[in-house]
């Protein structure tokens, strides 16, 4: 499972991070905000060869020494990336996707809400159940 | 070889190295004035299609010099040494010394000179090629001709060298050439066996490609990488397998791209002789499109054939070049001891990928560089290896992650092993990796709109800066810092830091208090001013106009002037803004400051600032000053997004005399609801009976400092309802004139009489009691029957009279605004008058009541009685007189006929 998940605008802004656990946090923040550089690369070299025809999930966009980083960009350009554990080998490629398509269908019921600004951060507590689900339970850490 | 040299690049390769180092003492600016000149011969041209390219270094370990088998750029084959000699004795020593620095690279130097500054005399005379003489540093007009003879005759040893194992045919006699950390591997070895003999082979042919590609003959080294690679791959020599394709790479990059792929980094004077060359030149971050050679003569645009040929039987394809260098990396990764020649085989292959704009590749490489271990490093390795690491994502696009490797550059500068950290040092990077975290230091960049960045990362850059120019002995760099932080992250901030925050600041600026000047760093950068436009923020509103008054409002020269703004303080404790006025332009304003202090989370909070205008004319309120946690701030109000002005334009008018107005009479709260458009300085009530007078003194004294010349008074019944006989408000101005001018200081009385004459006949009521007797009030003479009539009624009166009493008892009010209009001094001149208006609120009580007319027949049929009865409905006691002298007195409440 996921140790931290971000949703980031497509100005490049965060609209949503959160991590366990949580006192290393500012990490996970350094480590989604480098990730955007090979995110901008993967859209700008998809965006030449193939037209608007894209698939959103990015794939394995670095790995680091402790963790692995997921993105999948939606077509309006906002971003989703998931940090997962590097241990954690018995995550497969199709879960991940899975996890992306939940977060974007989470997503497109934030964007729903009459009441929420678009470019404003994520405060939906159904949002932030949907992520509870996908990260990694604290309890099993300690 | 512990000691990666970062800056090197494929094309480096084709060069050679030479050393030029300063033996004994030379002065470090004159060396480098010297070696700059040398530098400048980078490519000597010898015959017609060769040329040698050179690679200048003052400083090379011999411990690396040992790898030049490997790689012959690597080997040191030329020494240009630098010396002073005064005089004539000296000179043997020097020579010494000079025999010395030979030593060191022996193994590998094919020629070497010296540059002798400084002698004359015997010894100068003596022709030597090795020794050139010079009087000075200043008079040495020949030494870029001297070093081009120099690599001529480098050029020449490389040839014969070249040529030599070029043409050693026979397998027997090959040596074995190794790296340093593999001699020891092949002690005792069986030399004769075939695998030995074909290691010897290929190590030989890679060797030969190098010195080919190092004399300029691109397609032999071509080939003879070819060779070799086949015959490593067969013996599994891994780590000059990988050598061999490194090479093979190197080559076709020199082919494909020959303006190089270092980047602006090392500038190489581009030599006349070869301008194409120049103008091919690529430049990795320009965002041209990029045409790749390569492609352009595998459509057969190339007009030479013959490179054609070559060219598709050995160069590497563009793809292909990063395939190789990936396989190369791989082998040398096989060697711990061969970590420096991966890691910069890496650098090299994201300078290539770099130019082919492949930055997702590149990215690989770096990573993989990322983890290369080269033992233990020394602390300003570290640094050198993160900034470098930063500086190869820059080229790659990658801003984020070159930001983030030079800030762990910067924290890598004052790490707590490090005995003297360089703060300086570190301030410096901390600042490059503001646009990765795209962080601006101007808050007018923050004011546009909302926040859009990264708080978290943001903030901890900035608390780092701050930190960096406190230990950098810069308080006021750190003021501007903490200052910007407090200003532009205010809302991400939690209660705790903002504490942390606000008292560190307070800590500061009570060395060095921050101001509104632009702070300029030594490399040019301008900080701006951090202005608190937050602290406390100011919130108008609808306020606004009222404030600022657009229309038709004047100020008065000389005068106080006001200007209130409505403000909050968003922090969790109290603030205190000291220094607190306006800022304007125009005349000439003296701004008198306030002190105030805001209690936690306030709400708006009213503050008036003042000021005085000295001269007339127009000014412009542009904003406001404060000054909070010692930081002075100049906030204009086009810079606060609550307020939609950008600065309010106010007239001056020239100054006019003011007067203060008191009463006799006491002051009342109440105020006429009416009060068109001019403002009631004060309002004076008064109770009188019907028809009563009252005197009203009012007594004006000149507070202003110019003497009053015209003074006028106007008087206004403001409630219009009901009717008002004779004059209410009547007054004797001539008196009060003949004062006039009144000097400063002074003061005048003027007596205004109240008379209040209300109609309070004519009540529904009090004609209904006289319909109801059925007696006409219109003066018809009337029967004595119908008295009889009214007589046995006095149950009806006595409930009328009570019915009366409550009815009569109603106060009726009568208001009116006396208006002084005066005038004086320079205002006067212009036509400028000032208004001072009095209110008059008048609760008037009736005082008579005549509650029934009755008609008597008299004696006379021409005359009749008129019967009234008169109702008093005061309090007091009250006497009727009557024109015949006869007096009746009512009692209170009373009736009398």
């Amino acid at each position: 499972m996921a140790v931290c998940i971000a949703v980031i605008a497509k100005e490049n802004y965060p609209l949503y991070i959160r991590s366990v656990p949580t006192q290393n946090e500012l990490k996970f923040h350094y480590t989604v905000h480098t990730s955007l550089d090979v995110v901008e690369e993967k859209i700008s070299a998809v965006g030449k060869s193939l037209g608007d025809q894209r698939e959103l999930y990015l794939g394995l966009l670095y790995p680091t020494e402790d963790y692995k980083v997921y993105g999948y960009v939606t077509n309006s350009k906002v971003k989703f990336v998931i940090v997962v554990d590097s241990s954690n080998t018995s995550l497969r490629d199709n879960e991940i996707r899975s996890m992306f398509r939940k977060l974007h269908n989470s997503f497109t019921d934030v964007m729903c809400n009459p009441f929420h600004n678009p470019g404003d951060t994520i405060q939906s507590k159904a949002f932030d159940g949907i992520v509870s689900g996908m990260m990694v339970q604290t309890a099993s850490y300690t | 070889m512990s000691v990666p040299d970062y800056m090197q690049c494929a094309e480096d390769h084709q060069t050679v190295l030479v050393v030029v180092q300063p033996v004994g003492i030379v002065p470090e600016d004159q060396f480098f004035r010297i070696y700059k000149r040398i530098a400048s011969v980078s490519q000597v041209s010898i015959r017609d299609s060769q040329r040698l390219l050179i690679r200048y270094r003052h400083h090379y370990l011999p411990e690396n010099n040992e790898w030049g088998d490997f790689q012959t750029h690597r080997k040191v084959v030329g020494l240009i040494s630098i010396t002073t000699c005064a005089s004539a004795k000296e000179w043997p020593q020097t020579a010494e010394r000079f025999h010395g620095q030979k030593e060191v690279y022996s193994s590998t130097l094919y020629d070497s000179r010296l540059l002798v500054f400084g002698l004359q005399g015997d010894v100068a005379e003596q022709p030597r090629t090795d020794v050139a003489f010079y009087p000075s540093f200043e008079d040495c007009p020949d030494v870029e001709k001297r070093v081009d003879d120099f690599v001529g005759s480098i050029f020449i040893v490389l040839e014969s060298k070249r040529l030599d194992r070029a043409t050693d045919k026979s397998g027997d006699k090959i040596p074995l050439l190794c790296v340093p950390f593999e001699k020891k591997d092949f002690v005792g070895l069986d030399t004769d066996s075939r695998h030995y003999k074909k290691r010897c082979q290929g190590r030989m042919r890679k060797h030969v490609g190098d010195l080919c590609l190092q004399a300029g003959m691109l397609q032999d080294a071509l080939v003879h990488y070819h060779m070799a690679v086949e015959l490593l791959r067969g013996v599994n020599d891994f780590l000059w397998l990988g050598a061999a394709l490194e090479g093979l790479c190197s080559a076709s990059v020199i082919f494909h791209y020959p303006g190089g792929t270092a980047g602006k980094t090392v500038a190489r004077k581009p030599s006349i002789s070869q301008p194409a060359d120049a103008g091919k030149r690529h430049r990795p971050g320009a965002q041209e499109v990029l045409i790749d050679p390569g492609a352009l003569t595998a459509n057969g645009i190339s007009a030479d054939t013959s490179t054609e040929i070559g060219r598709a039987k050995n160069c590497l394809s563009p793809e292909d070049i990063i395939e190789k260098y990936k396989e190369a990396i791989s082998y040398y990764g096989k060697y711990k001891n061969a970590g420096v020649i991966e890691l910069e085989a890496c650098v090299k292959a994201v300078r290539v990928l770099a130019i082919q704009k492949r930055a997702r590749e590149a990215s690989e490489f770096l990573q993989n560089a990322v983890y290369i271990n080269l033992g233990q490093l020394s602390e300003e390795e570290k640094i050198q290896r993160y900034s470098i690491l930063s500086e190869l994502y820059e080229l790659i696009g990658f801003h984020r992650k070159s930001a983030f490797f030079k800030r762990v550059a910067a924290m890598q500068c004052v790490a707590p092993t490090i005995p003297e950290p360089g703060w300086r040092a570190c301030y410096k990077l901390l600042l490059e990796t503001l646009p990765g975290y795209s962080l601006s230091l101007d808050p007018k960049d923050f004011s546009k709109g909302t926040h859009r960045g990264w708080a978290a990362v943001q903030m901890r850059l900035l608390h780092e800066l701050v930190y960096a120019s406190r230990r950098m002995g810069n308080p006021g760099l750190s003021v501007r810092h903490l200052s910007f932080l407090l200003q532009t992250m205010l809302d991400f901030l939690s209660d705790q830091e903002k504490k942390e925050v606000t008292q560190s600041l307070e800590n500061y600026t009570s060395k060095c208090p921050g101001g509104m000047e632009v702070i300029t760093l030594p490399d040019g950068l301008k900080l701006p001013p951090v202005p608190f436009t937050k602290l406390p923020i100011v919130r108008t509103g609808s306020l606004t106009c009222r404030i600022f008054k657009p229309e038709n409002f004047q100020w008065v020269q000389g005068d106080v002037c006001e200007v209130q703004l409505m403000v909050y303080n968003p922090m969790p404790y109290e603030l205190r803004v000291e220094n607190m006025g306006l800022l304007t332009s125009g005349v000439e304003f003296e701004s008198l400051p306030a002190a105030l202090s805001l209690p936690a989370e306030s709400g708006l909070y009213p503050v008036t600032l003042v000021g005085v205008p000295r001269t007339a004319g127009n000014i412009t309120v542009n904003g406001y000053h404060t000054s909070v946690f010692g930081v002075n701030s100049d906030c204009l109000l086009e810079g606060l997004p609550a307020v939609k002005t950008s600065g309010c334009l106010v007239e001056v008018i020239p100054s006019l005399p003011r007067l203060q107005l008191s009463t006799s009479l006491p002051r009342s709260a109440y105020t006429p609801q009416p009060t068109s458009k001019e403002e009631l300085s004060s309002t004076v009530s008064v109770q009188l009976f019907n028809g009563e007078t009252q005197q009203l003194t009012i007594t004006l004294e000149n507070i202003g400092s110019e003497d009053i010349e015209t003074l006028e008074l106007t008087s206004k019944i403001v409630s219009t309802k009901e009717k008002v006989f004779g004059e209410f408000l009547s007054w004797e101005l001539e008196e009060a004139l003949s004062h006039l001018p009144l000097k400063s200081g002074q003061a005048l009385t003027l007596t205004v009489s109240i008379k209040v004459k209300l109609d309070f006949s004519g009540q529904e009521n009090l004609l209904q009691d006289l319909n109801d007797d059925g007696i006409s009030v219109t003066g018809l003479p009337i029967s004595s029957p119908l008295r009889q009539v009214l007589k046995p009624r006095p149950e009806n009166k006595t409930v009328s009279s009570e019915s009366g009493k409550a009815e009569y008892s109603h106060i009726k009010t009568l208001e009116a605004v006396l208006n002084f209009k005066y005038s004086g001094g320079a205002g006067k001149v212009e036509g400028y008058y000032r208004e001072l208006s009095l209110g008059v609120h008048v609760d008037v009580e009736p005082s008579v009541f005549f509650t029934r007319v009755n008609t008597l027949p008299a004696t006379s049929t021409r005359q009749c009685h008129l019967l009234l009865d008169i109702f008093n409905p005061t309090e007091h006691e009250l006497t009727v007189s009557a024109k015949n002298n006869q007096e009746l007195v009512l009692h209170a409440s009373e009736c009398q006929r």
